[in-house]
């Protein structure tokens, strides 16, 4: 019974989503990004099909962030303050089922966003390639390698969202949520370089009891970082396929535990 | 057999086919800092098949915080709640389940007709029936010509009614219904007490609270009146409005008597 409940509630979070305010400024500021970048790319002198690259993929992340934390935490925080959660669970839906489900629906508004702006971005790319005569495609420019890294990038805004998810039910505060929610991103995009920096000590020394602290906080912050594959793209590099897989596999475990995590704590939570 | 006031300790077992059984349930919610306020205090209540129980109390009396328990939005510090014979942590235990809140909140940018196909889902109630059964439904709560209007167009009484076809839509057997005149202009409490009448001669089993002591005259069987967490009367409206009929006299005497009772 649970799993068939969570198809309705992934419906009504979708059409929620998309059609929120929120989403659709988004997309806006988004479109305007990636107009801009026709007037930014004559700048430069070489590797515009890597500056190309990067400013296209600065727009999605920037806008899948602001998703997650705008509107994201805003889904489901409304949901507990304002009780529109009642709505769901005076139906007989359980409270895993809810969280899956708002989060599946979360998750497909974040994607469908993704392809809105990943389509604008190539369609600013082609007209750039058309008409710019500065800019030039990516070398040994492959479609696959695209969609990887597109891919890649939405799983760790999902694992952003799971975060989200996980700070809203326990702080019960948007605010909170939000900052820690951030804060994450910050952490999870520059452990793994803060972590390679003290190993190879040309900057700084730093004792190996510290190097093994920021060790193992690594492995309890996510390591976003593992899943920007834009440098592959941008330089027409050959994708680690093994490294590939396991970012994957270790992705959607960190999904999984935090969206345990989350339930655990949801669960237990009075929703008066 | 009556629901009682548990300080009287008139129930000797919650009977096994009672929609809603309420047993002796404490309920303690945060105040400040390692402190806590008493909400419910040991209240008990047994809602018979096919009556209308109104729960009538002052505001902050606790009816809120009894209904949140028979959902199982919160759970009770001590004593029991059984809903169609099933704890309220299962999820099963809301399938015949009409659900009004106080004051509903909804997705605003949904339609009426797209919260009602979910709530019809997640009901497991069928396409078909859900088709057959919605025009009428909004037809007779006054909006059916706004059901492909966003809720967030909905004014406050709009809002109300669609609660109403949201806790009415899959036909439930049983209705729980927090404060459901609130918001309601004459005509829509007029519609509403209808509503309820009808149901109730459908055999449906309606609980409902309110601070409106015209509503239990007209439309309950048994009335339950709760104030600072204890049931201080519990019995047939007749028994409530005595001979004299003046139902806020009564309602009066009975919440002084209590007051006085528990030292307020």
């Amino acid at each position: 019974m649970g799993i068939k409940m969570i198809g309705p509630i992934v419906a009504i979070t979708l059409r929620e989503g998309i059609r929120n305010r929120a989403l659709q400024g988004i997309l806006f500021v988004a479109a305007l990004l990636c107009a801009v970048y026709l007037l930014i790319i004559p700048l430069f002198a070489f590797d515009t099909g890597k500056v190309a690259v990067d400013l296209a993929f600065a727009s999605i992340t920037l806008a899948g962030l602001a998703i997650v934390i705008f509107l994201g935490i805003a889904l489901i925080a409304r949901d507990i303050h304002q009780r529109s959660v009642c709505l769901i669970l005076s139906r007989p839906v359980a409270r895993p089922t809810y969280i899956l489900g708002k989060f599946c629906g979360v998750g497909l508004t974040v994607l469908i966003a993704m392809v809105i702006i990943g389509a604008m971005g190539l369609l600013s790319a082609g007209l750039g390639i058309k008409f710019l005569v500065e800019m030039e495609a990516p070398r040994n420019f492959s479609w696959c390698v695209l969609f990887l890294t597109l891919f890649y990038q939405y799983i760790s805004l999902l694992i952003l969202m799971a975060a989200a998810f996980f700070f809203t039910v326990l702080t019960s505060n948007e605010y909170l949520s939000m900052l820690f929610t951030f804060c994450i991103y910050i952490i999870g995009n520059s452990l793994e370089t803060i972590v390679k920096v003290l190993q190879a000590g040309e900057f700084f020394q730093a004792g190996t009891g510290y190097i093994s602290v920021m060790k193992f906080l690594t492995w309890v912050f996510p390591n976003l970082s593992a899943f920007d594959l834009k440098v592959f793209l941008g330089y027409g590099l050959d994708l680690p396929w093994h490294h590939l897989i396991w970012t994957g596999v270790y992705g959607l475990f960190y999904i999984a535990v935090l969206l345990m995590l989350t339930v655990m704590i949801f669960n237990r939570k009075e929703l008066r | 057999m009556f629901a009682c006031n548990s300080d009287m300790n008139l129930l000797s077992g919650i009977g096994m086919n009672s929609p809603i059984s309420i047993k002796d349930l404490e309920k303690s919610y945060p105040d400040g800092f390692n402190r806590k306020r008493k909400i419910l205090h040991g209240i008990s209540l047994e809602i018979q098949p096919k009556e209308v129980f109104g729960f009538v109390g002052p505001n902050g009396a606790g009816k809120s915080s009894t209904i949140n328990l028979m959902m199982g939005f919160t759970r009770p510090d001590s004593g029991s709640v059984r809903v169609h014979d099933l704890s309220p942590d299962r999820p099963e235990s809301r399938r015949g389940i009409g659900y009004l809140p106080e004051g509903p909140r909804f997705y605003e940018n949904l339609t009426a007709e797209e919260l009602l196909s979910f709530a019809a889902r997640s009901s497991g109630m069928g396409h078909a029936a859900f088709k057959k059964a919605v025009d009428p439904l909004l037809d007779r709560l006054s909006i059916l010509h706004v059901k492909k209007r966003t809720i967030s167009t909905y004014s406050k009484g709009m809002k109300q009614r669609m609660g109403l076809a949201l806790a009415l839509i899959h036909d439930p057997q049983t209705l729980i219904l927090d404060e459901p005149m609130s918001g309601l202009d004459p005509i829509g409490r007029n519609q509403l007490k209808n509503i309820i009448l009808d149901l109730k001669a459908r055999g449906k089993t309606i609980f409902f609270s309110s601070h409106i002591l015209n509503d239990v005259e007209t439309l309950c069987d048994r009335v339950g009146v709760i104030d600072q967490g204890r049931i201080l009367f519990c019995g047939r409206t007749e028994d409530f409005l005595g001979p004299d009929g003046d139902l806020e006299s009564k309602f009066m005497t009975i919440i002084k008597a209590g007051q006085g009772e528990h030292g307020n």
